[in-house]
């Protein structure tokens, strides 16, 4: 009888090629990529809180893994919600503050719902909850870059209260801040040499003779130089990462597509109303220039572990965590109004794989034969 | 205007394979075997009784094994002398009886002209009968009850009859179907006259896909005088061909919880029958040859083969050149739904459509890890389930809940096993849960 080497293994046969690793990997491969321009620009404080959020997040996940699974955990699992942490905290956080919010955010959130399969909660944001709860300031206080920039610091983010504050403030007073370029914590009167310097420059070579004249404060918010989270602060960057995670299918891009859909034309319809009084006015551009929207859209709520799995769950998260974060973006809460909105988003999230999902095979009346 | 491909409801995948496809379709005839290992039992059915013993002369054709209501019958695939009857492990049956024959003597009609039969002069009955008696079955499909499904047919209480072919392979791997439509167009054409007479004013449906559609289009302009029919592109989603899929691709409905195809005057069938029903009717042959695909990384030279049953595996894989690696799996059948064999003498058999020869790197094994949420399973779905959601019920001993969740709507496709990136053996697990509730 001739006999190989083979194993009857149950159906199926044949995989697919993308695996964990490969899904994570490629979010890793995309965070270095943002967080490494992070420590370039923002130097040793930048990297000093980048070992610490992703030593944080490593150890606490090895540590309890040990204890709960016995069986050991995904290095590259840790790794990407470390990195997607540390691209959302001021460069500045320093390593113990970074380090302990980052072990804390794995432990509540991803480690007390019983790992990967049961969070509700991005692990990242639950960090992001522990700083601004527990901390005073430390997500409000934003370095300027050791290269391309001088000494600029937007006085409205130094002198902001914390977050909590200000989530306070706005439901007892209203919201504080009004201008779009203003609640996403910078403002476009401000002049940096770089953005001067290349805004002039493309001015001369390219939009004048068209006509159009590209105002202050875009190029600094494209390159991510004024004043921004480590790794979420450049728009160029960050969408060109963004369109490498969609290509190769790691995240549901459904759900940023709608997310970005629903927050660009609330700023464009309503942007502009708390200022001038204007509709149809807000300056979409420059609110998306910032970065962070981006990287919410794509990294917090087009998550694998967190969006909803099923079309219509995924659109409708899409369409009010946007509504959330337009929310907070009209309250005042500035640069964290994407991951503030992710949080809300979560809390209802978690059932939308039940109400909201198809109609099983054979159970639609209006299709049966 | 060109209309898209149509497809079913929900779910889905363009399954990603490593595996380049065979370039050459033309039919390869296999050489006849030493021996052949006829099993006397198909799954899905009941053993056929054995008619012969060791030492029988039996001619080509000759029946081994008789049907009864549960079971098909077996005939010889080669001509020779029976060695001996004995039981083996057959994949995807189990242990089970079947005839070694070593060839010896002549063929009856292989190499011989062939008269056609005056199938006109059979009453509808008859044409049933003769279909049971020369062992034809569903030759590329899951449900192989072919006969079954015609008699359920012509006892339902529908008021007109549907018949859709399917015209392409389950799993792009495989292009049996679509070399039989091309290659085998007057047997194709013979096989719908028949099912026509046998359902006068049945509305014949041709399901095609971008492979097929040379093929399907030539068969179309030959049969559309003789039968009332349709020709249907449809997608290469998987698992397009699963009979339930296939209907929601071609009527836009979907078949009722509760309810049969044959109840709502569906039948769901295939080239390969066709071929086989054009044989049996026309040609007055049984099942004993059929053709399939062999193919796969490890393969020299991957092949359409047409081969005697009972002729072993590796004897087929002979036919196609040498190994050129270490096959890691070799599969009767699909990449996703496929039966996977052990020792390379298992004989092929009637639903054998094609063998796999897999290498290590187009399998993607790997060993489980823990569920992201990622929620790939649930999207891909067919029916519409989460499967995640199902597993978790399982893995709980929440069984009756699964169930209430849509469980028996699962048709164990695989699919989302097969995408799943922490490779959680999701469908195995239904699969068991549904075969310990139906004991």
């Amino acid at each position: 009888m001739v006999k190989l080497a083979l194993q009857a293994h149950p159906s199926p046969q044949v995989f697919q090629p993308r695996n964990t690793r490969t899904i994570y990997g490629t979010l890793v491969l995309g965070l270095v990529l943002l967080n490494g321009w992070g420590v370039v620009l923002y130097g040793l404080p930048g990297l000093l809180t980048l070992a610490g959020g992703v030593l944080g997040f490593l150890l606490a996940d090895a540590f309890v893994a040990r204890i709960v699974t016995k069986k050991g955990y995904d290095v590259l699992q840790s790794l990407a919600l470390g990195l997607i942490f540390v691209s959302l905290l001021p460069p500045n956080t320093g390593l113990f503050l970074a380090f302990f919010a980052g072990a804390g955010g794995t432990i509540l959130g991803r480690w007390t719902f019983g790992g990967m399969g049961g969070m509700w909660i991005h692990p990242a944001l639950v960090g992001l909850l522990l700083l601004s709860f527990f901390t005073s300031g430390a997500l409000d206080r934003f370095l300027s870059p050791v290269i391309l920039e001088g000494t600029w610091v937007s006085p409205e983010i130094l002198d902001s209260p914390p977050l909590a504050n200000q989530l306070t403030r706005y439901f007892v007073q209203g919201p504080v801040l009004s201008r779009p370029a203003e609640i996403i914590g910078q403002s476009p009167g401000a002049q940096f040499s770089v953005d001067q310097g290349l805004r002039s420059w493309l001015n001369t070579q390219i939009f004048h003779p068209f006509g159009v004249n590209l105002p202050g404060g875009y190029i600094a918010s494209f390159l991510g130089v004024g004043g921004t989270p480590l790794g979420a602060g450049s728009m160029a960057l960050v969408l060109l990462v963004s369109i490498f995670l969609v290509g190769r299918q790691v995240i549901h891009s459904r759900v940023s597509f709608w997310y970005l859909f629903v927050v660009i034309v609330g700023i464009y319809v309503y942007g502009d109303v708390p200022v001038n009084g204007q509709w149809f006015r807000g300056d979409m551009l420059f609110f998306l220039s910032s970065g962070t929207m981006l990287f919410s859209g794509f990294f917090l709520y087009a998550d694998f572990s967190l969006a909803p799995a099923f079309k219509k769950g995924q659109i409708f998260y899409g369409i009010f965590g946007g509504l959330f974060t337009l929310i907070f973006v009209f309250g005042g809460i500035g640069i964290y109004s994407g991951p503030f909105g992710a949080v809300t988003i979560s809390l209802i999230g978690v059932i939308t794989n039940r109400y909201l999902r198809p109609k099983l095979y054979g159970k639609s009346r209006r299709l049966a034969l | 205007m060109i209309a898209s491909p149509r497809r079913f409801r929900l779910g889905g995948i363009v399954p990603a394979l490593r595996t380049p496809l065979i370039q050459d379709t033309r039919v390869w005839n296999a050489s006849l075997p030493a021996a052949a290992l006829v099993p006397l039992q198909v799954r899905d059915f009941e053993p056929a009784v054995c008619v012969v013993k060791p030492g029988d002369r039996v001619k080509e054709g000759m029946i081994l094994g008789t049907a009864s209501d549960r079971s098909l019958a077996v005939h010889a695939p080669i001509p020779g002398i029976v060695r001996e009857i004995r039981r083996f492990d057959l994949p995807g049956v189990g242990e089970t009886e079947g005839v070694i024959i070593d060839f010896q003597g002549e063929f009856d009609r292989l190499g011989r002209p062939q008269n056609l039969l005056d199938w006109k002069t059979l009453s509808p009955g008859q044409i049933l009968s003769k279909l049971q008696s020369t062992g034809v079955i569903e030759m590329s499909r899951r449900r192989l009850g072919f006969v079954d499904s015609l008699r359920s047919l012509v006892s339902s209480s529908a008021t007109r009859i549907h018949i859709i072919i399917g015209a392409f392979d389950s799993d792009p791997l495989l292009r049996t179907e679509e070399t039989i439509v091309r290659d085998f167009l007057e047997p194709m054409v013979g096989g719908l006259q028949i099912l026509g007479y046998l359902f006068p004013g049945a509305e014949f449906h041709l399901a095609y896909n971008w492979r097929s559609r040379a093929g399907a289009h030539t068969l179309f302009s030959r049969v559309k005088k003789s039968v009332k029919i349709s020709r249907i592109s449809v997608s290469d989603y998987y698992p397009q061909a699963d009979d339930l899929m296939l209907l929601s691709a071609v009527t836009g409905k979907e078949l009722p919880e509760g309810t049969s195809l044959a109840q709502k005057g569906y039948c769901i069938t295939s080239p390969s029958t066709l071929l086989a029903v054009y044989q049996a009717i026309a040609l007055n042959q049984p099942v004993i040859e059929r053709i399939l695909t062999v193919t796969g990384g490890a393969l020299g030279q991957p092949r359409i083969i047409k081969a005697r049953l009972g002729t072993n595996i590796a004897e087929l894989l002979r036919e196609c050149g040498r190994l050129t690696k270490e096959p890691a799996k070799v599969v009767l059948g699909d990449s996703f739904q496929g039966i996977p064999v052990t020792q390379l003498d298992t004989p092929l058999t009637k639903d054998t459509s094609g063998i796999l020869v897999l290498e290590e790197s187009e399998i993607h094994e790997e060993p489980t890890k823990e569920c992201i949420q990622c929620g790939l399973c649930a999207s891909s779905c067919p029916a519409g389930l989460d499967p995640m959601r199902l597993y978790k019920m399982l893995d709980l001993g929440h069984s009756s809940h699964a169930f209430r969740e849509g469980l028996d709507l699962c048709t164990t496709c695989g699919i989302c096993s097969s995408i799943c990136p922490s490779r959680i053996p999701l469908t195995s697990s239904f699969a068991r849960e549904k075969e310990n509730i139906r004991g």
